[in-house]
């Protein structure tokens, strides 16, 4: 059986030959840069560009609210929801967005490398799952609320007030079980997203960890 | 590189490509603390593991022929290459990494240096990988 010693010299003539064959080409390369990327933080980063976008145009449309629905209350509730929840996601969301565009871990060695990606993964599947179950309720109370409004509005629920309290706690408990719903639904999605490449990268450091 | 981390022509273009599109991006950061062929292969070794890559059956017909082209040229490398590219397909990314290192004629403190892990670790990865490849070249020969 050939020893891999052997192998080694048979693998380096056939490189040598093959790099000789190889002409770099100025158009080329220019092409290849202009293909889409497939570095796992470059995809991140677009999916956080998503959710800033998404928020943002949630945002907008709570501020609306109150342009249509002329009460205090509603002016109140879409208020503290623009200032408890909407500015400070939308700053954080920024604030790591600009964190990834800065990120590149690649000319570390392999280890340390693999440490940074695996971090940085955890960290933004953490924001993103717990960002998209804190929209979650705030988007089924609105629409909730605005079905129940638009109804009252057709004249269908006559002697229904959309502002009592008792209909209020129906529309929260509707937003409660929503969000119920989402969290199993949530934590799948993003495992499928991204979970099972984080896992492969943790059995890599695992692997390099043996050592230690 | 991309011959042992991918299995067919088009994830092997995908992976060179995105290759050389980290390269590019990396090279202005570069501080020549280490020798630019350590860097490179850095760069070049985290593309393949860290990337998120898609397993593609090619369906297009003139990828069909370019396919027919590697084929032949599969056919006329050396059958004991071949059986050594086959016993790599089952080593992990980090083993696949070492072996290529190895190949490629690196000494154990330089792929260190590459890996993050010690030169005398290198070694006893080494021996288990020989192992591991000294029983699958068996199996295919």
């Amino acid at each position: 059986m050939t020893e891999l010693e052997d192998l080694k010299n048979i693998w380096s003539k056939t490189i040598e030959k093959d790099v000789g064959q190889q002409v770099v080409e100025q158009e080329k390369i220019r092409a290849l840069l202009n293909k889409k990327s497939t570095n796992i933080i470059d995809r991140v980063r677009k999916n956080l560009f998503g959710e800033i976008v998404l928020f943002f145009v949630c945002l907008l449309l709570v501020a609306s609210v109150p342009v249509f629905l002329r009460t205090k209350e509603v002016f109140i509730l879409c208020s503290l929801l623009i200032v408890v929840i909407f500015i400070p996601y939308l700053i954080y969301y920024i604030k790591k967005y600009n964190e990834l565009r800065k990120f590149f871990s690649y000319h570390q060695d392999i280890k340390s490398s693999l440490q940074l990606v695996i971090s940085q993964l955890e960290k933004y599947l953490n924001i993103y799952f717990w960002g998209s179950l804190l929209l979650t309720p705030v988007s089924g109370f609105l629409l909730g609320f605005a079905i129940l409004y638009e109804m009252k509005a057709l004249g269908f629920l006559i002697y229904f007030d959309v502002f009592s309290s008792a209909t209020l706690s129906m529309i929260l408990s509707f937003a409660l079980l929503l969000t119920l719903i989402s969290y199993p639904v949530m934590k799948w999605y993003i495992r499928k997203l991204y979970g099972q490449h984080v896992e492969k990268l943790k059995d890599c450091l695992r692997e390099l960890n043996e050592s230690a | 590189m991309c011959r042992i981390y991918c299995s067919n022509a088009t994830e092997r273009e995908d992976l060179f490509q995105e290759m050389v599109l980290q390269l590019w991006k990396a090279f202005p950061s570069f501080r020549s603390e280490a020798k630019i062929s350590t860097w490179m292969y850095r760069i070049a070794l985290n593309t393949a593991i860290s990337g998120l890559r898609k397993k593609k059956i090619a369906i297009i017909e003139l990828e069909k022929v370019s396919f027919q082209i590697e084929d032949k040229q599969e056919a006329n490398i050396d059958e004991e290459l071949q059986h050594l590219y086959k016993a790599i397909e089952h080593l992990s990314d980090v083993e696949k990494s070492i072996v290529l290192l190895y190949l490629e004629d690196k000494p154990y403190e330089e792929i260190a240096e590459i890996t993050g892990i010690t030169a005398n670790y290198v070694a006893v990865k080494m021996s288990r990988i020989k192992e591991k490849l000294k029983t699958l070249i068996k199996v295919y020969q």
